[in-house]
């Protein structure tokens, strides 16, 4: 009996220094992704469609700054500074600026949520692989249900910083990649090279306030009743969104992944997404209507995952 | 009966012959059952449908969520409720209708044979409507902690592929 008990526990401290490494590693990245400086090229790549984008990641006195721009297809800029982020949208002659309300829930990679990570996912490392010049260790989180994606994370050795990413779906295949084609990792970065560049595009810019303020909407009468394992309510809001105010929003996350149901009244809605399930990349996004109002649920997650918690949202008369 | 039925499909009947036969169709539910099969039966033969489609698409609504009608909900809502959830029937239909013709016939096999519920969760693109919910989900994501403004392209990526269209 004992022997038995001395041999679970010396194949469970296997199991654990398995994935230690992967930990560290995963810990590593997060902090060089919030220390580090770094200018880049990334492809996006999902299914057929691929799209380059510069990016600019300074690291400051005053928290990150950041700009994105998209080098193909139509031009868009999305820049950064600390709590605000700005997305210039020229078809549309509008800047959106959304400005972080609870500042409890970042940085997302704590030891806390590590831990959450490695009790949905397995963990491990594989082979050192050349990413954009750089020799990077790749480290895969395998998920334990069918409620999450897998991933595949590639970091720099010397530096930790995270260079290539990969999703995968429920059979296994790659359905999203990020990764950089060119990086210079720290150094001094130029101030000039974080000013939006599509300022210029239009001469009046409609500004979109998301005016996010913390809610909660169960006082209004809904409820989200399924409960998705690993899944943990992060924050509730309510948030100005495509010209309608009161846009109720709560996100929930395993550690990885995030999924963001969204409760709007219909009366204010212009264009409607289509009702049921659509895509984008790793994104699953499934809307229904429940008592006058629109529920659409957002996540990097399987399609059963978004569609379970939009089916069990519900309204009663508070 | 049946014999008449379908040398009319077959488009074998003279004018005065067909005469009768759209009245009695519209009284007698077996004859349109058996109008359905014959144009089925011939649809398949000229490849253009996989068989048992009247099957699938009775399956696929029995498979349709059961709607918890909240409280407050007035009569027009429900109607445009049902309205919505059929069109929704209909455009999975008509995706697994497209996965079936020829060339992909492993897809076909392999969407046929599972149950209705996986069938029904086919996604479509997501366009314009859905730019606002990503734009407003991206920075919650963890690894968007890691990947900075990264994701925001998935964004990006939509937008572009709905002005396409």
């Amino acid at each position: 009996m004992r022997f038995l008990a001395v041999l679970l526990l010396a194949l469970l401290a296997q199991a654990v220094r398995a994935e230690e490494p992967a930990l560290s590693w995963l810990q590593r990245m997060h902090v060089a992704t919030q220390t580090l400086s770094y200018t880049g090229t990334f492809v996006y790549r999902s299914g057929e469609q691929s799209e380059t984008s510069r990016i600019v990641h300074v690291v400051g006195r005053n928290g990150i700054r950041e700009r994105l721009e998209t080098l193909d297809g139509y031009p868009r800029e999305i820049v950064r500074d600390g709590d605000e982020v700005k997305c210039y949208l020229p078809d549309r002659m509008t800047v959106k600026v959304d400005k972080q309300t609870d500042h409890k829930i970042f940085p997302g990679l704590l030891p806390e949520n590590l831990q959450d990570i490695s009790a949905h996912y397995d963990l491990s490392t594989g082979a050192v692989e050349r990413v954009a010049g750089y020799d990077s260790r790749a480290i895969m989180l395998q998920p334990r249900d069918k409620l999450r994606y897998g991933r595949k994370l590639w970091a720099d050795m010397k530096t930790g910083m995270l260079l290539k990413s990969q999703t995968f779906n429920e059979e296994n295949e790659p359905i999203e990649q990020f990764a950089f084609t060119e990086i210079s990792i720290g150094g001094k970065i130029d101030d000039e090279q974080l000013k939006p560049r599509l300022l210029a595009r239009a001469r009046v810019w409609h500004i979109e306030n998301s005016a996010a303020v913390a809610a909660k909407l169960s006082v209004s009468g809904w409820s989200i009743k399924a409960e998705l394992p690993g899944f943990k309510k992060v924050t509730e809001m309510k948030r100005t969104q495509g010209g309608s105010a009161k846009v109720g929003h709560v996100i929930y996350s395993d550690g990885l992944a995030a999924i963001s149901v969204f409760i709007e009244p219909m009366s204010n809605k212009t264009s409607l997404p289509p009702p049921g399930l659509s895509r984008q990349g790793a994104i699953n996004i499934y809307s229904r209507q429940v008592a006058g109002h629109l529920v659409t649920v957002v996540g990097e997650t399987p399609a059963d995952s978004v569609r379970t918690l939009a089916e069990s949202v519900e309204f009663r008369t508070p | 009966m049946k014999e008449t039925l379908s040398a009319w499909i077959d488009d074998e009947l003279s004018d005065q012959q067909a005469g009768q036969l759209p009245a009695q169709l519209k009284r007698d539910g077996e004859l349109r059952r058996s109008w359905d099969c014959y144009h089925l039966i011939g649809d398949s033969l000229r490849g253009i449908q996989g068989p048992d489609l009247c099957a699938q698409i009775r399956a696929r609504l029995d498979a349709e969520p059961t709607v918890l009608a909240p409280q407050r909900r007035s009569k027009p809502e429900k109607l445009r409720w049902a309205a919505l959830s059929m069109a929704a029937s209909v455009a999975a239909v008509a995706f697994v209708g497209w996965m079936a013709l020829p060339g992909t016939q492993q897809d076909s096999l392999r969407l046929a044979s599972a149950p209705a519920r996986e069938v029904r969760l086919v996604a479509t693109a997501a366009g314009e409507g859905a730019k606002d919910y990503l734009l407003a989900h991206q920075r919650y994501s963890p690894s968007s902690a890691m990947q900075g403004v990264a994701p925001y392209v998935r964004t990006v990526a939509a937008s572009r592929a709905s002005t396409r269209r």
